[in-house]
């Protein structure tokens, strides 16, 4: 189970690492009950400023995604149900970040949909 | 009868020939041999990318912790330190091996462009044997009954086990206690990058080698520190049997765990049962 961090994106680190944990406990590969590793120790591995990979996981864990329980570590939870507001919310907010990163990159609609889409594997 | 220029070159000869043996044999180079007697009871396959790793590895540890064994063993004699030559070698061989852990440990510069990690945990439990897992509990649990029943039966008379000698016995578990746990800090938090297969199998067989010999090497310095002060505990304690008799196999049992530690433990090869993520 590979988790990647690009510190040149413009998504911030805490909020690519949270999004990636996420979808991994949606897709059902990270199991519930199974450990993550300690803030310490992902935050060496990835490079980054434990606040960086403890702020991914206050996150996670405010959305339902993860408990943090004293000697165990944070351990993973059954993926919350999200309401269609908050989905709603959440995929404009994704869509956003997504627009300006296509943008930046001089990409036009066309494209960036394509590659939407291929990522869908449609 | 030795006169006295020979007893002094028997003296020399005991101090620096045992620390020429160590060096020569921690800067031999690492043979296919070598490699062998690591990866063979370890199941461990070496490969073309794996294999200048481990032998690097090999190389560098047993070069550092050649030097601090040789230099401990001079010291001790040099300096007159209190206590065994092999004591004091033993204790530069730790400080050797914890050497050659900080020097691979020593944070370097992310690398530019993405960073990727595993979400499998690290744990030190997960890299040490049961003898260096619980062998430091029971040696504080067998020094805490000692003292327990030399204060419960103590001699008749003055007492000659004195404090500050408990003091410098508990004070050396104590060091060793920091050691060992400073070590499995270093090593087990170590940043890992993403590996193919057979890099990975190599680095979890590194940390776990590393831990399991500095594990080793402070439990056998921890038994020698709490075996001393036992021993005294021992020799003077004024208590009926069986707990006399009980005490006396304490004692004997620490000093035989120092070198089941030192020729068993510290060397022993760990077989991997991670519980991992991936």
């Amino acid at each position: 189970m590979i988790v990647e961090i690009d510190p040149e994106a413009s998504v911030p680190p805490y909020e690519q690492l949270r999004t990636q944990i996420a979808a991994l406990i949606r897709s059902g590969e990270l199991e519930v009950g199974t450990r993550l590793p300690s803030i310490r120790q992902l935050a060496g591995d990835l490079g980054l400023a434990s606040g960086t990979v403890a702020r991914a996981y206050r996150e996670l864990e405010s959305a339902g995604y993860v408990r943090g329980r004293v000697g165990q570590g944070t351990v993973v939870r059954a993926a919350p149900e999200l309401a269609e507001r908050e989905r709603g919310e959440r995929l404009t907010e994704a869509a956003r970040a997504y627009a300006t990163a296509a943008r930046e990159l001089g990409a036009d609609l066309d494209s960036a949909l394509t590659a939407v889409r291929r990522q869908f594997g449609g | 009868m030795a006169s006295s220029s020979q007893q002094l070159a028997l003296a020399l000869a005991w101090m620096f020939a045992v620390p020429t043996l160590v060096l020569l044999a921690g800067f031999a180079p690492v043979g296919r041999g070598r490699l062998a007697r690591f990866a063979s009871p370890r199941d461990l396959t070496v490969t073309v990318t794996s294999g200048p790793v481990l032998i690097t590895y090999l190389a560098r540890v047993s070069r550092w912790r050649a030097v601090g064994g040789a230099a401990g063993w001079v010291a001790g004699g040099a300096l007159a330190l209190p206590g065994a030559y092999y004591f004091w070698g033993a204790a530069g061989y730790l400080v050797g091996a914890l050497a050659a852990e900080i020097r691979t440990s020593v944070r370097l510069t992310p690398p530019d462009g993405p960073r990727r990690a595993s979400l499998a945990v690290r744990r030190s439990g997960d890299y040490l044997s049961w003898g260096v897992r619980w062998g430091p509990v029971f040696v504080i649990s067998a020094v805490a009954l000692q003292l327990a029943g030399y204060l419960r039966w103590p001699s008749a008379g003055t007492l000659d086990v004195q404090p500050s000698e408990v003091l410098l016995g508990g004070t050396g578990v104590a060091v060793v206690t920091a050691v060992l746990w400073l070590s499995r800090w270093l090593i087990v938090r170590r940043p890992r990058p993403v590996l193919p297969d057979d890099l990975n199998a190599v680095d979890d067989e590194i940390r776990a080698s590393s831990l399991q010999t500095i594990g080793g090497a402070s439990l056998a310095l921890m038994c020698l520190a709490a075996g001393d002060v036992m021993w005294d505990v021992t020799l003077d304690l004024d208590a009926p049997e069986p707990f006399n008799w009980i005490h006396s196999v304490l004692a004997f049992g620490v000093f035989a765990m120092a070198l089941y530690a030192w020729f068993g433990v510290r060397v022993r090869a760990r077989r991997l049962l991670r519980e991992t993520t991936e």
